[in-house]
């Protein structure tokens, strides 16, 4: 802003309808330049300066009074320029010339002050703001209202039981679930490993599955000792919880190259066996209409070998 | 990983098990975002779970060219603004319940931090709440949830300048309204750090 700038806005200024950043410029400039002070004092409208003295005799109380006028109509916009900067500066430092410009500013007014030292503290004050968690309910309630309600427990085990490929898992998942209230038998089971020479399995490999399924159980442990004892949990919540982290063991432990991988053949045989189901696996029972239709379903008894036996035959839904 | 857009896609082929993952995913950050918007556990709860709700309603409207997260984030910000809307129209009970911080170094912590700590976040959760919705939202994304203002900008479909300057006009509020409350108790806060 130069002088013959200011000279050009000053109607506009004295009248109060030049609007931001502008407003704030002028009024830098007049604090800085005598002359165009001056200019601003003779064509102040008469109204402005009612409580000045008219008398050419008290010329200086008529400067005071007026300097006293000039700060009452220029603080509020000013301020509000003021304010803007602060805000912008909560992201960094603000550049040279301006920065001077705020701190002259609060050197003069208390109220931006105020807001400077709150403005500056913010940070601090969104640090403090809570971080939650969501938890197993959560997430159950939510899949409860869009996928529709969780299966049960025994039903997700039972369904399980069903798919040969999944006994495996299913078992394994009873194992490290009944672990908590058994005492721990996996963990016996896991220290068996180390007798398992016969098997050809490096020591070191043994030691190291050892370790991670003791790692597992108690895991597995603790964290089902925080789920029980806490509001409004149903088995079907503690499944949920502890469900992610069994997942990902049993996929890590399924690993074709892992050394239960390589047993997974192996138990397969003796679980198809068990069920008398050598042959092409099973198709899903609950998947076909034709079980749910119970002339259809005695139709089935011819093909019995594609059915499985015993315990899971009674489950079928009526 | 499994990208949110892929997980998206076996969601839409009816895949129950991608669906939770998806919610397991972001669960976290949309229950944070809700908490910001209400300043209520209860409520935030509530809100979260309907974002979901409402995601899976949508899913099929998503088009997967666009970032997922993007789109996301616009469907959790609408419903969070109505609810605060709302919520506006007829207030809560008065006073902000005493909330439980989860995962912050308070063993660190020496008592009097904490206590401060504590008086920081009551003072801004209360002062939160007298903000009008787009100061509010402007605190919650850029300041709570950290995004930068590009990512603001796409996710409300305005000008980056307007962001700016919702952004910088929504400190000054926060700012007198932290000021009043903490005069109300007459603490003072630190040196001038300018
Ligand atoms: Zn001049
Ligand atoms: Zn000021």
């Amino acid at each position: 802003m130069d002088c013959r700038r200011f000279r050009e806005l000053l109607p506009q200024y004295l009248a109060g309808d030049l609007p931001e950043p502008r407003f704030g410029e002028m009024v830098v400039h007049e604090t800085r330049c005598a002359a165009c002070h001056q200019l601003a004092a003779e064509q102040m409208p008469a109204d402005a300066q009612s409580d000045a003295p008219l008398s050419r005799a008290s010329e200086a109380v008529e400067r005071e009074s007026w300097v006293r006028e000039t700060l009452r109509r220029t603080t509020g916009a000013s301020c509000r320029t003021i304010e803007h900067l602060l805000a912008a500066a909560v992201d960094g430092p603000l550049e040279r010339p301006l920065g001077q410009l705020v701190l002259e500013h609060l050197v003069e007014c208390p109220r931006c002050r105020e807001l400077a030292d709150t403005l500056h503290a913010l940070p601090q004050y969104f640090a403090a703001w809570p971080r939650l968690r969501a938890d197993a309910v959560f997430t159950a309630e939510v899949l409860a209202r869009t996928t529709g309600p969780m299966p049960g427990f025994l039903e997700t085990l039972r369904a399980m039981w069903r798919r040969p490929g999944l006994v495996w898992e299913g078992a394994l998942i009873c194992a490290l679930l009944t672990t908590p209230l058994l005492g721990g038998p996996l963990r016996e089971w896991t220290a068996s490993l180390q007798e398992t020479q016969s098997l050809a399995l490096p020591q070191e490999q043994v030691a190291e599955i050892r370790t991670a399924l003791a790692g597992q159980v108690t895991d597995a442990q603790s964290h089902l000792a925080s789920v029980t004892g806490t509001r409004r949990r149903s088995l079907n919540d503690q499944w949920i919880q502890v469900r992610g982290w069994v997942e990902q063991t049993v996929d890590r432990a399924l690993a074709p190259d892992s050394f239960m991988g390589s047993r997974i053949a192996l138990v397969r045989t003796w679980v198809d066996l068990l069920f008398d189901r050598v042959g092409p696996t099973s198709r899903e029972p609950t998947a076909d209409p034709s079980v749910t239709d119970p002339a259809l379903s005695r139709d089935n008894e011819t093909h019995k070998e594609n059915l499985p036996e015993g315990g899971p035959h009674e489950l079928h839904q009526p | 990983m499994q990208p949110d857009e892929q997980l998206v896609g076996r969601c839409r082929d009816g895949e129950a098990r991608a669906w939770e993952r998806l919610v397991r995913r972001h669960q976290d950050r949309i229950l944070n975002l809700a908490y910001q918007f209400t300043g209520n556990r209860e409520e935030s709860r509530d809100l979260a779970q309907e974002i979901f709700v409402h995601l899976y309603r949508k899913l099929d409207q998503y088009d997967s060219r666009r970032p997922f997260r993007t789109w996301f984030n616009s469907l959790a910000r609408n419903l969070c603004i109505d609810h605060y809307r709302r919520r506006r129209q007829a207030p809560p009970v008065v006073g902000t319940p005493v909330e439980e911080i989860i995962g912050l170094r308070s063993s660190i912590e020496s008592p009097a931090r904490r206590v401060e700590r504590r008086d920081r976040r009551e003072t801004l959760m209360r002062a939160m709440d007298s903000l009008g919705e787009v100061s509010r939202e402007a605190i919650v994304l850029k300041e709570l949830q950290g995004h930068n203002l590009d990512e603001i900008a796409a996710m409300l479909g305005v000008p980056i300048g307007t962001v700016k300057s919702r952004l910088f006009r929504a400190r000054i509020e926060l700012g007198r309204a932290i000021l009043k409350l903490r005069q109300a108790v007459s603490i003072p806060e630190g040196d001038l750090g300018l």
